[in-house]
């Protein structure tokens, strides 16, 4: 057998080092990479694209090239994640949590040459476990039921609890309100409508997109807004050659945390519906949690944090693909999209594929690995080029990746109504970041929410309670038990004690805009058990319990807040230790005007949806870059309008022409359906 | 006044000329892009049909523009988009999810669309449903399920599969439990594998295309089949109206089995000019004559049974306008589904 696959792998190899084969990968690689940049649009647009392509090629090309896309994708994503802040995709988001202030410490070369490096080497490793595992894959994907896949997602979502940092209920807080985000819309057991006000948009609920990039994105340019000096000093980007073998360098040093992320990234990315915005999270997570002294320094520019994250999502296309092949279930959005080529080129998934069609299974093996190596190496050849970008000042780079993250938010659901989330998710987002609430548990409870409610569901029905008694999901449970009572355990076998005394209320405290905000929560939650309580069972079961437990941590953390600061030592200490979260720091300037300037700011944002309302989005992103430059900034009309019209024309050749995504509907379309129909924009 | 009722026979005939209108057509389509919204995952049969669509039917269109894919699982999600927000201009056509009609018949939740306003251009094929069951099940045969329980699985109420299995038990005696919650076929599907699930209802291409075992009978049999006539690949399984032994229970049964005569089909949004509905459906006529693209669909699995425009269109409506009491009845037997 072994040899089999040997000469299988070998054939495979020398199949797709057919010069027009590479040619194809090489195509795909590209393309995934500049994908991969913008922020909000991802892989899925990009294989979309690329599918009518694949009829006429032969299934080994069409191979090469499709999974060369969706191979880099969370290579490139990492680009605009170290230098400003913004995640490429929502798989990214973990890495910036170093990744960024590596570049604001004047580190972007090591940062991103630690990227690249795990990148490639995540990706490889993802491959390779593909590889070896096809002897195994089926009875291995068949052990895993709905019961062991919720036990997976539970597993996933107690670790908000390490993104937490040393605010533990914050953190819990958080994580709650994610999971009830997630189940808004229509349920699908009983048909309730759970907090969907009558619209359509939240009856499909909220998509993922457009949260991720509000939470994630838009605090970072606010702030950048705010700052108004560009974050890194010309100087400061000498080193970025040297840099960049720098963080090649730490990734080697790190060689065991790579291989343990890889392997996280790897098997989460087999259960269909953890896609890869939850990985890279699962991955930092695990990192905080085992590496020496993480919860000092995560969040703070530490390299680790990076290598964790982005190891772990590329290793993702290899998990992927492993239900993908072995039985045609798709393990991402992606998959489900290269599936529907494997049916165009009349390639069945299932058995054959791990027997009689070897040849393909390892074409794709080598597809992903050779992707990842030739995406790492341009990235890496252009990366003195690319980190330049953070030098440009924020007039410009502000605007220009706010009016990107409006199209790619729209990705969301083709609704205004994603727009309208980016922009509540970049307040709420703005607003925990200033005043250190960990956001990383929100992302958490947003995917693995509404999964664990499914599999609960399943399960319950299938097994009964029995299914509670399957040793794997034992195993699991034990293990997530263990991680959530290691802290308490740590700290009692250290003798730390609670400490009682110096309780006192502290009326000062009710004058702090972060003491209302965690009211906010506590009437949140309150909120959410008193509509609910009178659902059907299935739909209210999950909301009642989660919100009960938001409801707990919340009001702990408002006493916590009010009544004094004396807590548990120990790993629970709300407000003393900091959160895993990059932190709002803005030197010399004072609370007001730094309330000012992001209410400025925030009006930009609601500037740029209602021209778009009236006038379509296109044409409002011209105006707003025009007013934001001219206006805002106070450049000069010249490079405003050149600037503008520029944004302006790339995005109608990239988003228009080449990509055809849709634009929403305007007034003036509405109005003058002629224009509407001769231009499409409106 | 019979030289003015010549001249206007005259002028008519001009404004009906194809000349004029075609050069419209093709002055707006070339060089540009048709987007087909496709309201499921691009790797079922919904989304092999679309890229079919992709691959065959450029060239009959006037201007030759290219034809690419926009997935949008979700069939009251897509149909609402392509009501609403959708340009509608003919640069974006659709393929109908089935139970549309249906939906609108019952006046369910969240339905923004006329499904009567679409524009037909053509029917590439009516699936029929079948119920596969695992060799491993505690019942294989319907006469077994009246007296030993099984697990079949879908994801929400409004599934077809739900809302069959629900009148099979409530009409027929059958004790199929529905297990809600799985995210599409595939899952079903693995589930079934591992032995979470005996059952499921999915259409019978899909059945073949994805596990070409099961179309054998090898490892899961079909027990049922759902749509009007029996489908050739199934002779000796019988239909759900074959079942039916009231007025009452053939009434609910052909209106649960009449959407998957529309399976799969192209409709145009409700806003689309009459010259570029036409020339869509004259070039989805000149496609299926032509020979390559129903080749296609037979290598592929699909019935030989699609339909023009005029054929599609009429059994759109008939479901769309099915007697209330009809509907009256299914939702009847629904509400007390568990």
């Amino acid at each position: 057998m072994e040899q089999d696959l040997l000469g299988a792998a070998l054939h495979a190899f020398g199949i797709l080092m057919d010069p027009a084969r590479l040619m194809f990968l090489f195509f795909g690689v590209l393309c995934g990479l500049v994908l991969g940049i913008i922020p909000g649009i991802g892989g899925v647009v990009g294989l979309t694209m690329l599918l009518p392509f694949t009829y006429s090629m032969d299934p080994y090309a069409a191979l090469a090239m499709m999974l060369g896309l969706a191979s880099v994708n969370n290579t490139g994503d990492t680009i605009p994640a170290v230098l400003f802040g913004v995640p490429g995709s929502a798989g990214c988001a973990a890495t910036v949590l170093d990744g960024y202030p590596l570049a604001k410490q004047g580190q972007a070369g090591r940062a991103l040459g630690a990227s690249f490096m795990a990148s490639m080497l995540g990706g490889i490793f993802g491959a390779f476990l593909l590889g070896i595992s096809i002897p195994v894959l089926r009875p291995v994907v068949l052990a895993f039921g709905s019961p062991e896949l919720l036990a997976f997602c539970l597993f996933g979502l107690s670790l908000a609890a390490a993104l937490s940092g040393g605010a533990l209920f914050k953190g819990l807080a958080v994580a709650a309100f994610g999971v009830v985000i997630a189940l808004v819309g229509e349920d699908d057991y009983s048909g309730t409508m759970r907090w969907t006000f009558g619209t359509v948009y939240l009856w499909n609920g909220i998509p993922l997109v457009p949260i991720a990039l509000g939470v994630f994105a838009i605090p970072e340019l606010v702030d950048m807004a705010i700052a108004r000096t560009a974050m890194v000093r010309s100087e400061m980007m000498k080193a970025t050659a040297a840099g960049q073998w720098q963080g090649v360098r730490d990734v080697f040093q790190n060689k065991f945390l790579l291989l343990r992320c890889s392997a996280i990234g790897t098997l989460l990315s087999t259960v269909p519906g953890i896609g890869t915005s939850v990985i890279d999270w699962v991955a930092y997570g695990h990192a905080a949690r085992t590496e020496k002294g993480a919860s000092e320094t995560f969040g703070r520019g530490d390299i680790r944090g990076v290598i964790a994250s982005e190891s772990s999502n590329n290793a993702r296309e290899g998990g992927a693909l492993m239900p993908t092949v072995a039985f045609g279930v798709p393990g991402s959005a992606g998959m489900a999209i290269l599936l529907g080529m494997f049916l165009m080129q009349g390639i069945v998934p299932g058995p054959d594929m791990l027997t009689k069609r070897l040849d393909l299974t390892y074409a794709m093996v080598w597809s992903v690995a050779l992707a990842n190596v030739l995406g790492a190496g341009i990235c890496f050849l252009f990366a003195n080029q690319l980190a330049r970008i953070v030098l440009i000042r924020p007039s410009i780079l502000v605007p220009a990746v706010l009016a990107v993250i409006y199209v790619g938010a729209f990705q969301g659901s083709s609704d205004w109504g994603d727009i309208y989330v980016l922009l509540v998710g970049g307040a709420l987002g703005w607003i925990m970041k200033r005043h250190g609430w960990p956001r990383p548990p929100l992302i958490l409870g947003v995917v693995l929410g509404e999964i664990v409610e499914r599999y609960m569901f399943i399960s319950v029905q299938a097994y009964g309670a029995d299914f509670l008694l399957r040793p794997i999901v034992m195993g699991i449970l034990a293990l997530t038990l263990f991680g959530l009572v290691r802290p308490f355990l740590k700290a009692r076998k250290e003798k730390r004690r609670i400490d009682l005394s110096g309780f006192s209320l502290q009326p000062e405290s009710l004058r702090k805009p972060s003491t209302w905000f965690t009211a906010f929560f506590v009437l949140f939650f309150g909120y959410v058990l008193a509509t609910s309580y009178d659902w059907d069972f299935g739909a209210r079961i999950v909301p009642q319990i989660i919100s009960a437990f938001g409801f707990v941590c919340a009001v702990l953390q408002l006493g916590a807040t009010v009544v004094g600061r004396t807590v548990p030592s120990g790993a629970i200490q709300p407000e003393a230790s900091r959160i895993m979260d990059i932190e709002s720091s803005f030197e010399g300037l004072d609370d007001r005007t730094v309330a000012i300037r992001a209410a400025v700011a925030f009006g930009w944002l609601a500037f740029l949806l209602a021209a778009g309302l009236v006038v379509g989005l296109l044409p409002a992103i011209f105006l707003f870059m025009v007013g934001y430059m001219r206006f805002g900034s106070g450049e000069r009309w010249l490079p405003s309008l050149a600037v503008g019209g520029g944004l302006f024309a790339a995005a109608y050749l990239l988003f228009h022409k080449l990509l055809h995504l849709p634009w929403p509907p305007s007034l003036l379309g509405q109005l003058s359906p002629a224009l509407r129909n001769a231009t499409h924009l409106f | 006044m019979k030289a003015f009722g010549l001249a206007v026979v005259a002028v008519l005939a001009l404004a009906a000329s194809p000349a004029p209108a075609q050069d419209a057509v093709e002055k707006f389509y070339k060089g540009s892009t048709i987007t087909i919204n496709v309201p499921s995952s691009a790797g079922g049969t919904y989304g092999l049909a679309a890229q079919l669509l992709a691959q065959h039917m450029p060239k009959h269109i006037p201007g030759r523009p290219s034809i690419v894919l926009q997935i949008m699982p979700g069939g009251v999600k897509a149909t609402n988009y392509m009501a609403n927000v959708a340009a509608q201009d003919g640069s974006v056509i659709n393929l109908l999810s089935q139970s549309m009609p249906d939906l609108q018949a019952s006046k369910a939740k969240g339905i923004q669309f006329d499904v009567l306003k679409f524009h037909p251009i053509g029917l590439i094929a009516g699936l029929n449903g079948a119920f596969v069951v695992d060799d491993r099940a505690p019942a294989k045969t319907l006469d077994e399920m009246k007296v030993k329980p099984i697990l079949a699985g879908t994801r929400e109420r409004s599934d077809y599969g739900f809302q069959t299995v629900a009148m099979l038990n409530h009409y027929v005696g059958t004790k199929i439990k529905i297990i809600l919650g799985y995210d599409g076929g595939a899952e079903t599907d693995l589930a079934m594998e591992r032995g979470e699930l005996h059952g499921k209802l999915s259409s019978w291409l899909s059945i073949k295309e994805r596990h070409p075992q099961w179309g054998r009978g090898e490892g899961a049999r079909v027990v049922l089949q759902i749509g009007a006539e029996r489908d050739p690949d199934l002779p000796n399984v019988p239909t759900l109206v074959d079942l039916a032994k009231t007025d009452e229970q053939k009434k609910v049964f052909m209106f649960l089995a009449g959407n998957n005569a529309i399976a799969r089909g192209l409709t145009a949004p409700p806003g689309v000019p009459a010259d570029r509905v036409a020339a869509l459906r004259a070039a989805f006529d000149a496609m299926i004559k032509e020979g390559p693209f129903t080749a296609d669909l037979a290598k592929h699995g699909f019935p030989m049974n699609h339909r023009n425009w005029q054929e599609y269109a009429a059994i759109i409506k008939g479901l769309a306008e099915t007697p209330a009491d009809v509907i009256a009845l299914s939702e009847q037997v629904l509400s007390k589904a568990r």
